[in-house]
C-alpha cells in the first residue's frame, strides 16, 4: 500500500499586488505519509498558512499558485477542475483554522453546522435520511469528548467556551472521515490548560481514526508534543525537514538551531537571552538565494546567489544549506 | 506623497471623478458668475416674458422677463454657500456632541443621545420649516436652521466611532502618558475618525442644498436672494406652460446633489481602502 | 523606603508598589429596563501585592483571571472598587487628577499589541515627543527623542522619526512602545504580555532589551503573562492568579522546583516543553472543563470545580494564603492538610 498520502513538489504561490509581488511560497517540497502528523513550523511571513491554502486551492485573490504539483492519492490537485476539488475539500482533506469563533456560523446551531458538512458529502457518507445525520452528529460530538453532547448540540457558537468551539470545529472537520486534516494554529486562541486538552484529543483521534495530520504553527512546544515529522519554513522556503527528535536534538540549519537554541522553556533557566539578529524580510523584495542569509552568522557568498537543494544530513533528515554540501 | 496615494485610490472610481469634475464646474460657475452670466438675475424684462429656450435666451425667461440662465448661474452661489456652511455647522456640532457622548458614556451620553433622538424623530424638513417660521427666513437664519437640523446624524456617527476607538490600546497608551481628556479626544481619537466624518459631511452638503431648495420652494426661503429653490417657487404657477422654468433649476439641483453623492462615495472608498482594491 | 511591622512581628520592607485588599468588580449590564446590578464580574477579588524595588514580579494566569485588570489598577489607569494602593510611600487613590497625572512620570505600561497601542495616524516623532511635552520637559525634546530611539536599538533614529507605526514590524513597534514607556525614566513599568504577539526569533531581542533597560535605569517590572516559559527566565518572584485571587506566590526558582497548588501544577504540566523527549515523557495533569466565567463565582475556593484534590472544605470556605517557607505562599485547604 502506498505510504505517501500527499506529495507537494516545487509549489510556488505569489500574491500580485498593485505595488509589487509578494513571494509568499517559493518552490517548496513536502512529503506526508499516511497516519503521521507533520508540523509545518514558521514565523510570520514564512508562508506556512499560504501553503495550506494552496493545497486546498483556497488561496484568496490576488494570490495565485503559479507552479508546482500537489499529488494527493495519485491525483495532482492543481490540475483537476473545481467540481472535483470541491468533492475533495471537507471529505478527503479538511481544514481547521485558528479562530473557531469566526469560523463557526453564529446563527446556526452546533448540530446543524455539523450536519451541513455531512449533507454536502452525503453520497460519500452514505447518508440516507435525517436519522442517519443525527446519529452521525451525536457520535462525532462524543468522539470529540464534548460533555453533555445532547445539550451542546442545540447550542449556538456564542454559548460555547473557546475549547468547546474548537472541538465543534474539529467535529465538523472530521465529520466525513477525511484522509487528512490541516490545522492552522488550532490552539493559539486557547488557554494553556485548554490547549493541552485539545492536543491530547488530537493524539487520541490520530490513533482512533487513522487520520493524517498537518499542523501549522509557530509554537515549537506543540510541535514537540504532537508531531512525528517537522518542516521548518522561513520566508517562503523550506530550510530543514526531518524526524521531530532529530530536528530538536540536532538541528542543522542555522535558522533552525537559532530557533531551537533560543526558545524559552519552563524547565530551563536562561539568565542571558540569546536571539537571532535582524528582522523577518519584506516578502515583496525578499533576499536573493537563501532568504535567511542576511541574518545568518555562517553566510558565504554563494548563499546570496542560490541554494544547494535538499541535502541529506541524517536518516530522513534534510536541510537546504551550503554548510552541509 | 500621501496626496498622490490618496488620488490613486480615489481616481479608481470613475464615477467619483465625474462627480468631482461636475462639482468643479459648478464651483467655477459660482466664482465666475459676474463674468459669465449674460444678465443680472434681478433685471426684469431683459426679453419677452415666458420665452422658451432660444438663441438669445438659452434657458428662456420667466414671468417677469428675467433670464433663467443668469438666475441659474447666480443661484449656484447660494446653493454652495448654504450647502457648505450648513453642513459645516452640523458637522462641527455633531463632532463636539458625538465625541463627548462616545468618550464619556454614562449619563452624559444618555442625555446627549436623547437630545439627538429628539431632533431625529422630527423630520429634518419639518423641523427646518418650523424654525424658519419661528425665527424668520433670512438667508443666515436658514443656514443656521439647516445646520441645526443636521447635527444628530453626524453626532451618532462620531459617537459610534468614539465608542469603538475609546477601548483601543492607543488611547490607554495616551492616558498612561498623562494626556488630558481634551487632548485625547481631539488630538488622538478624532484624527482617526475623520474618514467617515468627511464622507458624511459631503453627503450632508447635498442634503443641505436640497433642504434649502425645498424651503424656498415652499416660500419659506429668503426672498431677497436668487436661489434655485426660489426659482422653483416662482415657477410653480407656470408649470403647465413653461416647462423650462421648473425643469432647468430642478436639473441643476439634481446635478449638484449627484456630484456631491458621487464624491462622497469616492471619498469613502479612497479613505478606507479595502484589501480587494489591491 | 518605609518599614512596617506586621502582626507576626516580622520586619517587612515595604515595596515600591504596595496594594492591600484590592477588589475590582465590573457590573454586568442587565438587559431589562429595571437596572439590575447584582451580577458582577469579579475581576480582582481581594489581592495583596507588594513589589520590591528593582525586581521583576511575574503575574501569571490564564484568560479572565484578572491579571491585566490588576496591572492597570497598579498604574492608576483603573480605579479599584476598594482597597489601598501606595506607590513609593504615597497613597495613590487619594490623589486628584493633576497629581495622578504627574505621578504618571514614574509608572508606565507596555501593552501586548504594539500595533494597537500606538496611534496609527501619528509619526514616531510625535508619539515619542508626547511624554516630554505633557510633562514639561526642560531640555531639547528632539535630542531626547533621538536618544530614546538609540536606547531601544532603533538606529539610526532618523530612519524612524517621520514614519508611521504601520510601516514597521512587530518587534520594531514594540521597541517604540518601550521607548515611550521609559521616556521619562519611570521607576515602575507594567509589561502586559509584551512578547506574546511577536515572532519567536524576535522575542529574545525584546526580552533582552527589557533586561538591559532594567539594569541601566533601575526599573521595577510587573510582568503579566500566561506563558510560564518566559517567566522562568526573567522573573524573580511570581504570583499565580485564578479568577481574581492569588493561588500561590513565591520566589521563581522555588515555585518551579516545588509547585504546591494544584492549579500551579496543572499549569506547569499543561505547558508544552519545546523538546519532544522531555515533553512527552511527562505525566500530564489534565483538568476537567475550562476556565469558568468570573461572573458567578462558586462558593469557597474558585478552583474547586476543576481541582483534582479537592476536599469538602474547599466548597465551603475561602482559602487564604499561608506561608509554607521562605517567601513561598499557597492558598489551598487540601495542600495545607497533607
Amino acid at each position: 500500500m502506498e505510504k505517501e498520502l500527499l506529495k507537494v513538489s516545487d509549489l510556488t504561490t505569489h500574491f500580485f499586488m498593485t505595488d509589487g509581488i509578494v513571494h509568499a511560497v517559493d518552490g517548496i517540497d513536502l512529503s506526508i505519509d499516511k497516519n503521521k502528523s507533520v508540523g509545518l513550523v514558521g514565523e510570520s511571513g514564512s508562508g506556512k498558512s499560504v501553503t495550506a491554502l494552496s493545497i486546498l486551492r483556497l488561496v484568496p485573490l490576488p494570490g495565485k499558485t503559479i507552479s508546482g504539483s500537489i499529488l494527493f492519492k495519485g491525483k495532482d490537485l492543481l490540475k483537476i477542475n473545481e467540481d472535483e476539488m470541491r468533492k475533495i475539500r471537507g471529505s478527503n482533506i479538511a481544514m481547521v483554522f485558528q479562530d473557531p469563533f469566526t469560523f463557526l456560523n453564529p446563527i446556526m446551531k452546533v448540530k446543524n453546522q455539523i450536519a451541513e458538512m455531512l449533507i454536502t458529502h452525503k453520497t460519500r457518507m452514505n447518508i440516507t435520511g435525517k436519522k442517519d445525520v443525527e446519529e452521525h452528529v451525536m457520535s462525532l460530538l462524543n468522539q470529540m469528548r464534548i460533555p453533555s453532547a445532547e445539550a451542546v448540540k442545540e447550542y449556538y457558537p456564542h454559548q460555547l467556551s473557546g475549547g468547546m468551539r474548537q472541538r465543534v470545529v474539529l467535529a465538523i472537520a472530521l465529520a466525513c472521515n477525511p484522509d487528512m486534516i490541516i490545522l492552522d494554529e488550532p490552539t493559539t486562541a486557547l488557554d494553556v490548560t485548554t490547549q493541552i486538552q485539545i492536543l491530547e484529543l488530537l493524539k487520541q483521534l490520530k490513533r482512533e481514526k487513522n487520520v493524517t495530520i498537518m499542523l501549522i504553527t509557530h509554537n515549537l512546544g506543540i510541535v514537540a508534543e504532537l508531531c512525528d515529522k517537522v518542516y521548518i519554513m522561513y520566508a517562503g522556503q523550506i530550510q530543514e525537514s526531518g524526524n521531530v527528535y532529530d530536528i530538536f536534538d540536532d538541528p542543522k540549519h542555522p535558522y533552525t538551531s537559532g530557533l531551537i537554541d533560543n526558545v524559552l522553556s519552563i524547565d530551563e533557566y536562561r539568565p542571558v537571552m540569546s536571539y537571532i539578529e535582524g528582522n523577518i524580510p519584506n516578502m515583496m523584495n525578499p533576499p536573493s538565494g537563501c532568504r535567511f542569509h542576511p541574518r545568518c552568522s555562517y553566510t558565504k557568498e554563494i548563499c546570496k546567489e542560490k541554494r544547494p537543494g535538499d541535502l541529506q544530513v541524517g536518516d530522513d533528515h534534510f536541510t537546504n544549506c551550503w554548510l552541509y554540501s | 506623497m500621501k496626496i498622490r496615494a490618496f488620488w490613486n485610490r480615489y481616481s479608481k472610481n470613475k464615477m467619483a471623478v465625474l462627480g468631482l469634475i461636475l462639482l468643479t464646474i459648478i464651483f467655477a460657475m459660482a466664482l465666475l458668475a459676474p463674468l459669465i452670466a449674460p444678465y443680472s438675475p434681478w433685471r426684469i424684462r431683459v426679453g419677452p416674458t415666458l420665452t422658451p429656450p432660444c438663441p438669445g435666451y438659452p434657458m428662456g425667461t420667466d414671468d417677469l422677463g428675467r433670464d433663467i440662465l443668469s438666475q441659474l448661474i447666480w443661484g449656484t452661489r447660494i446653493s454652495l454657500v448654504v450647502g457648505f456652511f450648513s453642513a459645516g455647522i452640523s458637522t462641527l456640532i455633531g463632532i463636539f456632541i458625538g465625541s463627548m457622548s462616545g468618550y464619556y458614556s454614562g449619563k452624559l451620553d444618555k442625555i446627549l443621545m436623547g437630545l439627538a433622538e429628539l431632533f431625529l424623530v422630527i423630520p429634518n424638513f419639518v423641523l427646518a420649516l418650523t424654525l424658519v417660521a419661528l425665527y424668520g427666513s433670512s438667508f443666515y437664519i436658514i443656514i443656521l436652521v439647516i445646520g441645526m437640523a443636521g447635527w444628530p446624524s453626524t453626532a451618532r456617527l462620531v459617537r459610534g466611532e468614539f465608542l469603538s476607538h475609546r477601548e483601543r490600546a492607543y488611547v490607554e497608551g495616551a492616558q498612561s502618558v498623562g494626556l488630558k481628556d481634551r487632548e485625547i479626544i481631539f488630538g488622538e481619537i478624532l484624527p482617526n475618525t475623520m474618514p467617515p466624518i468627511i464622507v458624511n459631511a459631503s453627503i450632508g452638503v447635498a442634503r443641505a442644498i436640497l433642504i434649502e431648495a425645498g424651503l424656498s420652494f415652499l416660500g419659506a426661503g429668503d426672498p431677497n436672494v436668487v436661489s434655485w429653490g426660489y426659482m422653483l417657487y416662482n415657477a410653480f404657477r407656470f408649470i403647465h406652460q413653461s416647462w423650462w422654468m421648473i425643469t432647468l433649476p430642478g436639473l441643476a439641483l439634481f446635478a449638484t446633489a449627484l456630484s456631491l453623492n458621487l464624491i462622497g462615495d469616492g471619498l469613502n472608498d479612497a479613505l478606507n481602502p479595502r484589501l480587494k482594491h489591491i | 523606603m518605609t518599614i512596617s511591622l506586621t502582626a507576626g512581628c516580622t520586619l517587612k520592607m515595604s515595596g515600591i508598589v504596595e496594594g492591600k485588599e484590592i477588589y475590582k468588580y465590573f457590573p454586568v449590564k442587565g438587559h431589562s429596563l429595571l437596572r439590575r446590578t447584582t451580577r458582577k464580574v469579579h475581576a480582582v477579588d481581594g489581592i495583596d501585592i507588594s513589589i520590591k524595588k528593582g525586581e521583576t514580579l511575574g503575574l501569571v494566569g490564564e484568560s479572565g483571571c484578572g491579571k491585566t485588570t490588576l496591572g492597570k489598577i497598579l498604574i492608576g489607569l483603573l480605579k479599584p472598587t476598594s482597597g489601598s494602593l501606595s506607590f513609593d510611600g504615597r497613597d495613590v487613590l487619594s490623589l486628584d487628577q493633576s497629581e495622578l497625572r504627574s505621578l504618571r512620570k514614574e509608572m508606565q505600561i507596555i501593552f501586548q499589541d504594539p500595533f494597537a497601542s500606538l496611534n496609527p495616524r501619528k509619526t514616531i516623532h510625535t508619539i515619542l515627543s508626547q511624554p516630554f511635552k505633557v510633562h514639561n520637559f526642560e531640555e531639547d525634546i528632539n535630542e531626547a527623542v533621538s536618544k530614546l530611539l538609540e536606547d531601544v536599538g532603533l538606529v539610526p533614529p532618523d530612519d524612524f522619526l517621520d514614519r508611521h507605526p504601520h510601516e514597521f514590524s512587530g518587534g520594531q513597534r514594540q521597541r517604540i512602545a518601550i521607548a515611550r514607556a521609559i521616556a521619562l525614566k519611570p521607576k515602575f513599568v507594567v509589561a502586559d504580555e509584551p512578547v506574546s504577539s511577536l515572532d519567536m526569533s524576535i522575542r529574545g531581542q525584546i526580552l533582552n532589551l527589557m533586561k538591559e533597560l532594567q539594569e541601566k535605569q533601575k526599573l521595577t517590572y510587573l510582568y503579566i503573562t500566561h506563558d510560564l516559559a518566559v517567566v522562568r527566565s526573567i522573573c524573580n518572584r511570581i504570583m499565580i492568579m485564578y479568577l481574581g485571587k492569588i493561588m500561590e506566590k513565591g520566589p521563581c526558582t522555588e515555585i518551579f522546583k516545588n509547585p504546591k497548588h494544584p492549579y500551579t501544577k496543572a499549569l506547569l504540566s499543561a505547558t508544552p516543553i519545546p523538546n519532544p523527549r522531555r515533553t512527552r515523557e511527562r505525566k500530564r495533569i489534565i483538568l476537567k472543563g475550562e476556565v469558568p466565567s468570573p461572573i458567578d463565582l462558586p462558593k469557597g475556593c474558585p478552583f474547586h470545580q476543576r481541582c483534582p484534590i479537592k476536599i469538602n472544605k474547599c466548597t465551603k470556605e475561602e482559602q487564604i494564603l499561608v506561608e509554607i517557607g521562605d517567601g513561598h505562599h499557597v492558598a489551598c485547604h487540601s495542600c495545607s492538610q497533607g
